[in-house]
């Protein structure tokens, strides 16, 4: 059953990442907006490619920009100087580089012909080749990915003991400009101290990463919250918490968050598009009925 | 002389059992310092910018990568090991069958594979001697190509070194005494908390 009632680890948020369906899909991003979080959680998704084998190239590529280190990747071979002096090189970088990856997929879409229509949006956001697009493809899911394993890992009763706070913080200036502390007002947060503080299982962060409030929120209660936000959390101690005002003394840990997916998931296929009503009604981990759709407990 | 623990006391009980607990210590003395770490890179990302004065990425990157790993005997905190190469300083060579690193030295060329341009070619620059350099270059036509001025122009894109030496620079991860001063109020806060 995919709730989440015990902590589970880093690596463990990962690997279910990696596990993500592919569902193709012709949406724009605006319309896979406003699918429920965890169906764009669930299944990797870009928005207007429709072609699943690109799809799947985007979960390969990303599952290796953001897997761990295996043995295999230890292995190497000596190399021989002109000098006679000889030292090991390893056989294959031990991570894909973003660079890389971005090549990876940019070839990959150029084998299966997926390429904007428009001629006149050759090399715009819009166009799957182009930079910028690559770069966003891969950053996000990145992104969403290590966020994903550092929310999991960090739904521990201890953790949240002793870490019951959480204060968002810009860790890299966006090229859009962006003001939080606004979202954050109109969220309902309070500043201590000038910062956007809350408590760990605050409504507030699933209300920063609604994408009904905000269209570039990526629907996540965890950074990146939306694209190309450089936003990120930073845990705060129980004693500063409490010295800020933001807690009062002997305030209960936060609870674990139980984030059922099955209620996540459930909207109503109308939203869909045929190919995405398609791909999720025949999943056998999910389940149609009366027009809402769920995942199979 | 005996030493007498009255663990009738039920706050020495609470005591000694948080103690005996390594676990959860070591589960809280690696978060704080991986908070700690995470600090860091952030106060650093916020200072440097790469050469084409744009916001670097490297630290962000980094200060995802970082997280605690924790079990009854011990307290790690892992980073990406690009870490170690700034930490401790190093030579970095190409992996695979690749012969040259290609470090960008134009803005185009910045987060992006050489392979991803398709018109490079290699442009040697006084020679192949010790001061020689070589270079990933690209050539572009001026206009229509016709006329004085109307030349081919030739844009360096990547030097090409078959290495690269790296200095240690402690000043990357937090000092060993600060670490010893966070994991020393992590321990308090924790035991303070258990007994409460």
């Amino acid at each position: 059953m995919s709730i989440f009632t015990k902590p589970m680890s880093w690596l463990e948020g990962i690997r279910r990442l990696a596990a993500r369906k592919v569902l193709p899909t012709t949406l724009g991003t605006e319309d896979l907006r406003r699918l429920g979080g965890d169906v764009k959680r669930w299944g990797i998704f870009s928005a207007k490619i429709a072609n699943a084998e690109a799809l799947q190239e985007i979960n390969d590529v990303v599952t290796e920009v953001v897997r761990g280190i295996t043995p295999k990747d230890e292995e190497t071979f000596t190399v021989t100087q002109k000098d006679g002096t000889t030292y090991e090189k390893r056989k294959k970088p031990l991570q894909l580089s973003i660079p890389d990856a971005k090549l990876r997929l940019r070839n990959k879409f150029r084998e299966l012909g997926v390429t904007v229509e428009d001629p006149a949006k050759i090399g715009t956001i819009q166009d799957p080749e182009s930079d910028a697009r690559l770069q966003l493809i891969v950053q996000t899911q990145e992104e969403l990915a290590q966020g994903y394993g550092r929310f999991i890992a960090n739904q521990d009763p201890d953790l949240l003991d002793a870490w019951p706070c959480q204060e968002l913080i810009r860790i890299s200036p966006s090229l859009v400009q962006r003001d939080w502390k606004e979202r954050w007002a109109r969220c309902g947060g309070h500043l201590y101290d000038g910062r956007m503080i809350a408590l760990k299982n605050a409504d507030i962060w699933d209300r920063l990463g609604d994408s009904n409030t905000f269209p570039d929120a990526l629907g996540n209660p965890y950074p990146p919250f939306a694209f190309n936000s450089g936003m990120d959390v930073r845990n705060i101690r129980r004693e500063e918490a409490e010295k800020l005002g933001v807690i009062e003394k002997f305030t209960p840990a936060p609870r674990p968050r139980e984030r059922s997916l099955t209620e996540d998931v459930q909207a109503s296929p109308a939203r869909f598009d045929d190919s995405i009503r398609l791909a999720l009604a025949n999943d056998p981990t999910m389940v149609l009925e009366d027009g809402v759709l769920s995942l199979r407990g | 002389m005996a030493l007498i623990i009255d663990n009738a006391l039920p706050s020495l009980a609470k005591l000694s059992k948080a103690l005996r607990d390594t676990n959860a210590i070591n589960k809280e003395t690696s978060s704080a310092v991986a908070d700690e770490v995470r600090d860091q890179f952030t106060s650093i990302s916020g200072k440097q910018k790469n050469k084409f004065s744009r916001p670097s990425t490297f630290w962000i990157k980094m200060f995802k990568s970082v997280r605690p790993v924790f079990s009854a005997t011990s307290a790690i905190v892992e980073m990406n090991r690009a870490i170690a190469l700034r930490y401790f300083g190093g030579i970095v060579r190409p992996t695979g069958g690749k012969k040259f690193l290609t470090i960008p030295v134009n803005k185009a060329a910045y987060g992006k594979s050489a392979r991803s341009f398709p018109n490079l070619f290699v442009f040697r620059y006084a020679g192949d001697g010790p001061n020689g350099k070589a270079f990933l270059a690209m050539q572009d036509r001026k206009g229509d190509g016709v006329g004085p001025g109307k030349k081919d122009k030739l844009t360096l894109m990547y030097l090409l070194l078959r290495s690269t030496k790296h200095k240690a620079d402690k000043s990357v991860l937090p000092t060993a005494e600060r670490i010893k001063q966070v994991m020393s109020t992590a321990i308090s806060e924790y035991l303070k908390r258990k007994t409460q």
